[in-house]
This record gives C-alpha cells, sequence and structure tokens, in this order.
C-alpha cells in the first residue's frame, strides 16, 4: 500500500511540475495556455515514470536478502563490528606517552623465542650517531696535527662497515652475499686509483 | 548461524586468499602465474633513456614503467625457498649482485669527485656549502635506516602496527632528505654555482644520482606500505620487506661516504 501511495504522490509530483512549467515556457508561443498545461501534465508524468526506470533497474538488481527485518536490525552483525569488538580497549585512555611509543615503536620479542636484534640494533645507532657527531667536530678542528682527511676516512669507512654488517644482515647471512659484494670493491678501488692519478 | 552471516562468510571466502598451515612443503607453494609486467618495466626504462636524445620520451618511458610497476605491485609476496644448488635464496642473491653493480656505478661518480677535488682543491665552493643542514640530513638518513632494521625486526616477530608505523616514519624521513637536499641545491645555485663550474658538475652529478636513488626508494616504499596494509607480510613472509631493506641501507651507506668526501674532507 506505501509503495502504490509513493508512485501515485511521486506521479502527482511530475503533473504538477509539468503543468506548471509548460504554460510559462509557451507564453510566447501561439498556443493556447490551457492547452499547454494539459500537455505539461501528461509529459511530466511520463518523465517521471521514465525517471523511475534506473531506481527499478537498481532494486532489481540488488541481492535478494530472505531477511525481512529493517536494514538497522539487519546489518547489527557486520564485519566491521566484529573486527572492532576483537580489539581489545581496556586501558586506551590511560595509557602513558612511554607505554604508548612502546606498544607503537617497540618490536615484540620473536615468537619461536629466535634471537631478537632489537638491542644490536640501537646500540648501533647509537654508534653511528657518536661516529657523525666526532666527524663534525674533527672537520671544524683548525690546528689538527695531521691531515683531517685519514681520521674522517677511518670513520666513515667504520660507519659503512657498521651499516652494512648489523643492517644489511652481512654478519649473520650467507657468507657467499658477502663475497658477491666484496667482488665489486677492487673494481671501485681501481677506478678511484686510477681517476685520482689521471691528469 | 544465520543466513546473512553465512552470506557474509561465503563472500569473505572469495576475497581472501586460502590460509596454508605453517611450513608448507615445497609442494604447496604456489608460484605467481608468469606475467609480463617485467618486460613492460624494461620497456619503459629503455624508453626513459632515450629520452636523453628525444627529450619527449621522458614522460612516455615514465608512464610506461610507473604502468609496469603498478603492475609487478600487484604480484602476490613469495617467499623463495634457497635454491637447491646454492642454498642461496634467489631473490636476496640478485639484491646482493644489483647492489655490487651499484657500487661500482657510485665508486666511478666519487672517483670523479675525489679526482676534481684533488686537482681543483673546491676551496671556495667549501664556503657555499651548508654543513649544519648536511648533517641534519645524514642524521635523518641514518635515523631512517635505523627505522627499516626496527621495522623488520617487528614484522619477524609478527607484529604489523610497529612495522607500518617504522615503515612510514622511513617514509617521511626519506621525503625530508630530499627536500633537504633541494634546499642545498637551490642554496648552491643562488651562490653562482651551476653546471658550468667544474664543482657544480660533479656535486650535482653525483648527488642527484644519490637523490634519484632515494626517491625510488621512496617510491618502492609506498608500494610496499600499500602491500603491507593489504596484510602481505608476516613472521613468516617478509623477504620483500628485507630486500627493500637491503636497497635503504646501501643508500645509506653512499650518503655516508658522500657526506665526508664532499662536505668533511677539505
Amino acid at each position: 500500500m506505501d509503495s502504490v501511495m509513493l508512485i501515485t504522490f511521486w506521479l502527482m509530483t511530475g503533473a504538477f511540475i509539468g503543468g506548471v512549467v509548460t504554460p510559462v515556457l509557451a507564453a510566447d508561443k501561439k498556443v493556447n495556455g490551457w492547452l499547454a498545461m494539459a500537455g505539461g501534465v501528461v509529459v511530466g508524468m511520463i518523465g517521471h515514470i521514465v525517471l523511475l526506470i534506473p531506481v527499478w533497474l537498481g532494486l532489481s538488481r540488488a541481492p535478494r536478502l530472505d531477511d525481512h527485518r529493517p536494514a538497522w536490525q539487519r546489518d547489527a552483525i557486520s564485519l566491521n563490528g566484529v573486527r572492532q569488538s576483537a580489539v581489545p580497549t581496556v586501558g586506551e585512555q590511560t595509557q602513558s606517552l612511554a607505554a604508548l611509543l612502546r606498544d607503537n615503536f617497540w618490536p615484540r620479542a620473536r615468537a619461536d623465542r629466535a634471537h631478537s636484534h632489537r638491542q644490536t640494533y640501537v646500540g648501533v645507532f647509537v654508534a653511528l650517531a657518536l661516529i657523525t657527531a666526532v666527524e663534525v667536530a674533527i672537520s671544524f678542528w683548525e690546528s689538527a696535527p695531521i691531515n683531517v682527511a685519514i681520521p674522517l676516512s677511518i670513520l666513515s669507512a667504520a660507519k659503512v662497515m657498521l651499516v652494512v654488517l648489523f643492517f644489511m644482515h652481512l654478519r649473520y647471512d650467507s657468507k657467499w652475499y658477502s663475497w658477491i659484494f666484496a667482488f665489486s670493491l677492487p673494481f671501485a678501488i681501481i677506478v678511484l686509483a686510477v681517476l685520482a692519478v689521471a691528469d | 548461524m544465520s543466513t546473512d552471516v553465512q552470506l557474509l562468510a561465503d563472500d569473505m571466502q572469495d576475497h581472501l586468499a586460502p590460509i596454508e598451515p605453517d611450513g608448507a612443503g615445497p609442494d604447496e607453494v604456489h608460484m605467481p602465474p608468469p606475467s609480463i609486467a617485467p618486460i613492460i618495466v624494461g620497456f619503459g626504462a629503455a624508453l626513459f633513456l632515450l629520452g636523453l636524445i628525444f627529450p619527449v620520451l621522458f614522460a612516455v618511458g615514465f608512464v610506461v614503467m610507473v604502468v609496469g610497476v603498478w603492475k609487478m605491485a600487484h604480484f602476490p609476496e613469495v617467499d623463495l625457498h634457497p635454491n637447491w644448488l646454492t642454498f642461496l635464496n634467489d631473490r636476496k642473491l640478485g639484491m646482493w649482485v644489483f647492489l655490487a653493480s651499484e657500487v661500482m656505478f657510485f665508486s666511478a661518480l666519487i672517483g670523479a669527485f675525489v679526482a676534481f677535488k684533488i686537482q681543483e682543491g673546491f676551496e671556495e665552493a667549501h664556503e657555499v656549502l651548508n654543513l649544519p643542514l648536511a648533517t641534519v640530513g645524514t642524521s635523518v638518513l641514518i635515523i631512517s635506516s635505523f627505522a627499516v632494521v626496527m621495522g623488520l625486526e617487528a614484522i619477524q616477530s609478527g607484529d604489523r602496527r610497529v612495522f607500518r608505523n617504522w615503515m612510514l616514519a622511513t617514509l617521511v624521513l626519506g621525503l625530508t632528505f630530499v627536500g633537504i637536499q633541494a634546499i642545498e641545491w637551490a642554496e648552491l645555485f643562488n651562490h653562482g654555482i651551476d653546471e658550468t663550474t667544474l664543482f657544480g658538475t660533479a656535486f650535482y652529478v653525483t648527488t642527484g644520482f644519490h637523490g634519484l636513488h632515494v626517491l625510488g626508494g621512496v617510491g618502492w616504499l609506498a608500494l610496499l606500505l600499500l602491500k603491507a596494509r593489504r596484510g602481505d607480510y608476516s613472521a613468516q613472509n617478509n623477504l620483500g620487506v628485507e630486500l627493500f631493506g637491503l636497497y635503504w641501507h646501501f643508500v645509506d651507506v653512499v650518503w655516508i661516504v658522500l657526506f665526508t668526501v664532499i662536505y668533511l674532507i677539505h
């Protein structure tokens, strides 16, 4: 009954719009105003029937649900609801900043009790930061007794070794990877030497 | 179980890959189907390089490369078993061979810079170089390397949230480094050091290629983050993250050397 009333109301709206607009549009034309209104009513109704086609197409293609409860009841158990209810929310508000940082940035220990590299990585990072600071300090040293290029080269080589051995895991991985990487070094040294002596 | 929950479960089955038990043997590894995407990337790269001669091909090659990379990003993550002959992981082996070739590439650039420096001294350029800014950039890059290893450690212990936080931090730090480089370039250019000076040529080529590598890494990292969002990586399957880490640390290593050679030694 609801749908019949809705459709009737919809068609009457179309007839009303057509009946009002058409005489206005036809005011300058040599057409009887009442005739224009009658035509407008018919065209408006037909137009609103045409407009119903996409709605009908959409409804007819919607998946049929055996559940005829209202949508708010039907969707009460949704995937999102299940997901959200799975996340524990206890104590979220009372977390301290340290706990927040730890939860978001400190990796857990390995589940299989394998050795975790967390402390190693932090240590290597601190070493890299310190060496960088020392390097910059040395570069400001005006009255150095020796050429500062020598300690600077050694320190930056140490940094490279730290990154390659620990961050790139060459210390723990198969020796073959180290050999492949080292294989390119003679080439690098030759290029450096040739370019440095060339005029 | 009511019907709609059953429908939902059926729907999810269509979208989720079948879950494999831990320790699936070599027979149960699902290889990705053959793909044309690497060929597209190679073709795009060739067009991109031809752009050196015909500049219009720059854009075309770049677009083709992006399309290929985008297709490759949809590959499933497969953690290959070690090769039966070498007992090495083929993907990792390929990455190390690539890094070895990169060592040769950058050694040529750095060698040229050092040779020019020995001949010319570059003393006047040293007055213009912004050492404090470059120190900040170096720190940013080292911190980003640290972020990558912490992210890798997190995903290896199955902690996806910590993993994604560190990777996001890496993305921000990488972009910050590129931004700092842009400021440095603009500063030098305003001081009259352009491509007509010897220092300008050496500096822009060397740091420019390094910056391109950082940008490439940032693009790779963005794809990696999309895959992480999709849930591709786990405690059992994280080689993709490790390979990205190798590349990113290598770019960091190159900058450690460049920073010493360009900024510190004079």
